[in-house]
């Protein structure tokens, strides 16, 4: 079996089942600091959050701007909110 | 002196191969990659540690003994398809294979319903840094300095020597012989992880995956002679050859075992559970794949499988983030 056709399987293995959206008290999400609301973000508490970035415009956020939710890198296939954030973000170019 | 680059090589190597929990003050994810850079250097597009991979598929097919610790469905005994990264620890792409540093397997299990498991296991049985301020503090004293181009020895020094811990690790590879394959050596999980099966039992262990085909090391006059790039060409051999596989091997704690450190390993002689087998079954020709991408997040695990207050686990999350979103602006490479 070839790399891609493992991966292929794997692809069609997570396409059968849609998958979950990541909650806040996932561990990876504590770890961080994952809010499904960036309008929630208590800046003097998250002092890295920077004021207008959100999962939608993150390079780790794999879906079209437009959706409510897609999958991040960071989350293990996991979905999150295009309005959430996290201590991971990073500008999508 | 060649001890100590070991030790910082091998410390700063699994970070972000392959967020901390509320520790006072805490890290910020993006001090810690700042760091990274500043003391390894930056190779845009690559891992900040763990540069030099190579992606690999095999499976997983977990044992009856699995299923007795852990409901979770990885260990159903069907194959279970597994992304793998072998690496070479560190932030250089062109790091050599014959030294005597950091190999890295990173594995991603992908389990029924869209459920994944990741993690990174290493070459040792200790990680580099206790605590993620321990991994900062540990990294910085090895910025080169700006006129020497080197490390302060002053401030390595005087850092082992506060920090005694953090050279266990490089201890343990200058113990040892450079690893004659990416198959041919154990990598470790470092963290405790809780195994919970269906009654809700819970059983602490560390694992280590072990080849089954056993060790195998190169003399020193061996490793010279293979010069710096053999490993990759080796292992598809091996693998094209149907010779790779790693028993899934879990430690148990017992009572009054240290479980929320990674530079403590369990003590000698624990009972030790083989969970299954995984078996590489092909290995990318080049520098593509579906590895590429992956950041093997540890805290990404299956329902049955729980982390440990181990610090450091839990601090991997947020910098393994923070570089992947830096190596995707910059075009990530392998």
């Amino acid at each position: 079996m070839t790399v891609c056709a493992a991966l292929a399987g794997a692809r069609l293995a997570a396409a059968q089942a849609a998958p979950p959206l990541v909650k806040e008290d996932d561990p990876t999400a504590v770890a961080l600091g994952y809010v499904n609301d960036a309008a929630k973000i208590d800046a003097k508490k998250q002092p890295v959050y920077v004021s207008g970035s959100s999962c939608s415009v993150c390079a780790l956020f794999q879906g079209k701007a437009t959706e409510a939710n897609a999958a991040c890198l960071v989350f293990g296939g996991k979905l999150v909110a295009a309005k959430g954030w996290c201590t991971g973000w990073s500008k999508k170019a | 002196m060649k001890a100590l680059s070991v030790a910082v090589s091998a410390a700063c190597a699994a970070v972000f191969a392959q967020g901390a929990m509320a520790q006072t003050p805490p890290v910020s994810p993006v001090t810690m990659v700042d760091q990274f850079e500043a003391t390894n250097g930056k190779f845009e597009g690559y891992r900040r540690s763990g540069a030099k991979g190579i992606c690999a598929a095999g499976e997983f097919v977990a044992s009856d003994a699995a299923r007795t610790l852990s409901s979770a469905s990885v260990f159903s005994g069907k194959a279970i398809p597994v992304g793998i990264r072998f690496s070479i620890g560190g932030a250089n792409p062109k790091a050599p294979d014959n030294g005597k540093s950091q190999r890295n397997m990173a594995l991603q299990f992908n389990l029924p319903d869209g459920e994944q498991w990741l993690m990174g296991n290493i070459n040792a049985p200790v990680f580099g840094a206790s605590s993620p301020k321990q991994m900062l503090e540990l990294v910085a004293s090895r910025q080169p300095d700006p006129a020497t181009k080197a490390a302060d020895p002053v401030k390595v020094k005087a850092f082992n020597d506060a920090n005694p811990e953090i050279l266990l690790q490089g201890r343990h590879f200058a113990s040892q012989p450079v690893p004659a394959s990416f198959a041919s050596v154990n990598y470790w999980g470092v963290h405790a992880h809780a195994f919970v099966n269906a009654k809700d039992e819970k059983r602490w262990g560390k694992w280590v995956f072990e080849p089954a085909g056993g060790l195998l090391g190169l003399t020193d006059d061996e490793a010279k002679a293979k010069g710096p790039e053999f490993l990759f060409e080796e292992l598809r051999g091996r693998v094209k050859d149907g010779k790779v596989a790693f028993n899934f091997n879990l430690e148990l704690a017992e009572a009054g075992d240290k479980l929320d450190s990674a530079t403590v390993p369990l003590p000698a002689g624990r009972k030790k559970v083989t969970l299954g087998v995984l078996k590489v079954t092909s290995v990318s020709a080049d520098g593509t794949g579906p590895c590429v991408t992956v950041n093997y997040n540890p805290l990404v695990m299956p329902k049955g499988v729980e982390a440990s207050n181990d610090p450091m686990l839990a601090a991997r999350a947020a910098p393994y983030a923070v570089s992947l979103g830096r190596r995707l602006t910059e075009g990530a490479k392998q």
